[in-house]
């Protein structure tokens, strides 16, 4: 048996909250009247968690589900698009966000499970170092990219946004994997130092600007972008990576059209940063 | 009114050295006393009491500090501070925003700061800024090292008119920034680079006039020396940071022999060169010079390991450092006065170069025998941030401690340097000269460093235990003109402090030629260039002579 903590929004604030306080390990062991007195931050007070959610704790049977489990430790109800760092800094455990989120959710998490079934706003998963996030909707800008001014983003982890991205996802990362299903804005990758971006509809402009190593790929089939003039080509062939890559996906539930023998034509860039990188195109 | 007693007074001015007394302030002043019975009292038992301190270079405030915050928000971000009943909001990290400057210089028990460098363009932005880093009396320092009215005059041939046309311009000068004494950073070295030319050597003609930095240096000296201005030149010489500096250091020290001077961030220009051309501690010689010449003043700029931002109007040697470090880069030109640029970077002990440098500072301070003529300086953020100072004066007063840090370094530091044979130990009086007797008398501000009657009522009280590192961390009481504004290390009041400014007896003026100049190039009007009297609220001009 598992015990499920549900929150249910009762109302939607009419000011941004900070609710980095809301996540598994802090509602672990808690009862009712605790955990509606965890404090999160509605403008600049500090208020009680359960004037905005009702709390709900249940017994759930031992996970049953193939792939994704389906049951979550912690578990949200609503429209959370008013409440910034959900998930922030999480380290083991199991959230289940069911609606929108705002800003900063999975930020500078390292490790457990959040999935988000709904849209999710800027800078999701950013600074992540470990964990698994799963977007179920589109996700916004700076998708697990750095914050302004740091060198490093993302350090690990996974991200799977089963929808679209907006720009500038995985700048300037620097190990893990983003899986993005959908379209992507401009600049995706951008100075990334290493780990691999995966898109599986059209990226905005200017793929790969300024990346240092690491691997973009796109998976719409000849559907190649305009590519950057520091990126050239160098040849067409199957990354020995990708079978495993697809593997993993397929394991925790997504089903990709690409075979594992797809072909991809590579890219290698950008040459103002050393030319490391490569963005490969399937063909 | 108030009443300080039980406490050691270490008053290096008026030779009074740990010995217990009673300190009367009435007002903004020290007075002799005694008090009516209805003044209020702090017992200073156990406690060192010392004039405040006086920080004689930091850059804490202007255009490239700002920029400097704006190119590592990071810093910020992981440095913010609540506000509180006295105090403002705001993040430190190496660059503190203004509110916060004020708070933590406070807390060390600083009561007077100078801006070490301002572009006269740009001292509308730094009078602001200082007006908002409340607790200290602020100043700062007019940058005349690269600017084309300096090197126009200069380039005049008749001797005489040659110092009439440069005394009025530097008047003016000083005036229209509200500057408090004359800055030269790289003399000639910025507009060389900025021509799109190598460096320079104390005899490279520099375009666009062909004036030589060795003219720049000597004749803004002698300026200084006529005007009798409180403070000398402050110098930041060519060729800082570069293995072998050091002869260059001492050629620029004959040729200013005889001229008041100071010599900014020492430690950076006294280097030799190891065999491999690398960095080794030119520190012995430079000191055995400088201290046969009692008309030269240094601060050390001591390094401090860990994260800082170097940020300078030597843009060369910012670029220099940048091509050297990669990262971040932010660069600017002050059109006809300067340059400046900004590099965040990391001293590691583990690096010889870095190690090399944090000893050079050390056998600075320590092979420089006369206290009054070195002062504790980390170039804030050059060399380190300022909140290192209480590391720094334990490194000196405790011999074993710094052992302790000199055996973590690279191996390469106990090969090109002597600092390990180094054995002398810093006193309390002499970090009281080091701090504050000895910048306030270099400046020139004669109710500052001490407490005698008349002074200033500026007062720092530091409990008195055996770490001395955690003893000047955390002020028992910081009294800034009269009001105890720091209490056990937590601030107690917020106000903001004085502008100082310079008394010129003359008014100074521009020739016409120079005025026909400005008008012909600079962006502003000339109208609009002197930075009027509402920028310095409470002002106090410091008279010359």
């Amino acid at each position: 048996m598992n015990r499920q903590v549900k929150l249910t929004l009762k109302k939607i604030p009419d000011i941004p909250v900070e609710a980095e306080t809301l996540n598994p390990e802090n509602v672990a062991g808690k009862d009712e009247k605790e955990i509606k007195g965890i404090p999160v931050l509605a403008g600049k007070y500090w208020e009680p968690a359960g004037s905005w959610f009702d709390v709900e704790i249940a017994e759930t049977p031992e996970d049953m589900g193939k792939n994704i489990k389906l049951y979550a430790d912690l578990l949200i109800k609503g429209d959370l698009t008013r409440f910034k760092r959900i998930g922030e800094g999480m380290s083991s455990g199991r959230m289940q966000v069911d609606g929108p989120v705002g800003f900063h959710a999975g930020a500078k998490m390292s490790g457990g499970e959040l999935v988000i079934n709904g849209d999710t706003g800027d800078y999701l998963g950013a600074h992540m170092k470990s964990g698994l996030i799963v977007v179920k909707g589109n996700a916004g800008h700076f998708t697990a990219s750095a914050y302004r001014g740091y060198a490093k983003g993302m350090t690990g982890g996974t991200i799977i946004v089963n929808g679209s991205a907006g720009q500038m996802i995985g700048a300037r990362m620097r190990r893990g994997l983003i899986y993005v299903t959908g379209d992507c804005g401009d600049m995706p990758g951008y100075n990334m130092k290493a780990g691999t971006v995966i898109i599986g509809g059209t990226p905005g402009a200017r793929v790969g600007a300024r990346m240092v190593r690491g691997t973009i790929m796109l998976l719409k089939k000849d559907d190649l972008p305009e590519m950057l003039p520091t990126f050239t080509y160098n040849c067409t062939y199957t990354p020995s990576f990708w079978g495993i890559t697809r593997g993993f996906l397929c394991k925790i539930g997504f089903s990709l059209e690409t075979e594992p023998d797809a072909l991809f034509r590579r890219f290698s860039g950008d040459t103002n940063e050393g030319g490391k990188g490569e963005v490969l195109v399937c063909t | 009114m108030l009443k300080i007693t039980n406490g050691r007074i270490f008053d290096p001015v008026n030779r009074i050295n740990g010995e217990v007394k009673d300190i009367f302030v009435r007002g903004r002043k020290v007075v002799a006393g005694p008090l009516p019975p209805e003044a209020e009292t702090i017992d200073a038992g156990g406690c060192a009491v010392m004039p405040g301190g006086v920080e004689i270079h930091s850059h804490v405030a202007g255009a490239k500090v700002n920029n400097g915050r704006i190119l590592c928000p990071e810093d910020s971000a992981e440095h913010y501070r609540m506000h509180t009943e006295f105090t403002r909001s705001g993040c430190s990290g190496t660059v503190p925003t203004t509110f916060m400057t004020g708070y933590e210089y406070a807390r060390l028990g600083y009561t007077t700061l100078f801006e070490a460098a301002v572009p006269p363009l740009k001292a509308r932005h730094a009078h602001e800024e200082l007006r908002d880093t409340p607790l200290l009396d602020t100043g700062c320092y007019t940058v005349m090292g690269n600017n084309y009215l300096v090197m126009k005059a200069l380039k005049e041939k008749d001797e005489a008119g040659r110092r009439d046309k440069l005394n009025g311009l530097v008047a003016w000068l000083l005036n229209s920034t509200r500057g408090y004494a004359v800055k030269i950073v790289n003399p000639g070295g910025v507009e060389n680079w900025k021509q799109n030319k190598g460096p320079v050597d104390l005899d490279t003609p520099v375009p666009p006039f062909d004036v030589t930095p060795r003219m720049i240096m000597t004749e803004l000296a002698k300026t200084a020396d006529q005007m009798k201005l409180p403070h000398s030149i402050h110098l930041h010489t060519n060729h800082l940071g570069e293995p072998g500096n050091m002869a260059y250091t001492l050629e620029t020290m004959k040729a200013l022999s005889g001229n008041r001077a100071h010599f900014t961030h020492l430690q950076f220009h006294s280097y030799d060169k190891s065999n491999s051309g690398g960095f080794a501690s030119g520190a012995a010689k430079v000191a055995e010079y400088f201290n046969r010449h009692p008309e030269f003043t240094c601060d050390a700029g001591l390094i401090v390991f860990g994260p800082t931002m170097t940020m300078t109007a030597d843009a060369p040697m910012a670029f220099s450092l940048h091509r050297m470090k990669g990262g971040k880069w932010s660069n600017m030109d002050i059109e006809m006065e300067t340059g400046s640029g900004i590099v965040p970077i990391i001293y590691q002990p583990g690096v010889p170069a870095n190690a090399v440098q944090w000893c050079t500072g050390l056998e600075l301070m320590l092979l420089v025998n006369d206290p009054w003529r070195i002062f504790l300086s980390t170039d804030h953020p050059n060399a380190g941030p300022f909140t290192s100072y209480p590391l720094l004066i334990r490194l000196l007063m405790d011999r074993d401690f710094r052992m302790s840090w000199f055996e973590k370094l690279h191996p390469k530091a106990g090969q090109y340097t002597c600092l390990g044979d180094l054995t002398r130990e810093y006193t309390l009086e002499e970090i009281a000269i080091i701090t504050r007797s000895g910048p306030a008398r270099a400046l020139g501000l004669k109710n500052k460093g001490h407490l005698g009657e008349g002074a200033d009522a500026d007062v720092a009280i530091y409990p008195i235990v055996e770490d001395k590192q955690e003893m000047f961390s955390r002020a028992a009481f910081v009294i800034k003109d009269g009001k105890v504004v720091v209490q056990d290390g937590n601030i107690k009041e917020s106000f903001s402090g004085r502008a100082l400014g310079l008394d010129i007896p003359v008014k100074g003026e521009l020739t016409e030629d120079l005025v026909r100049y400005f008008e012909q190039y600079s962006t502003v009007a000339l109208s609009n260039y002197s930075v009027q009297e509402a920028y310095t609220p409470r002002a106090e001009m410091i008279k010359c002579g």
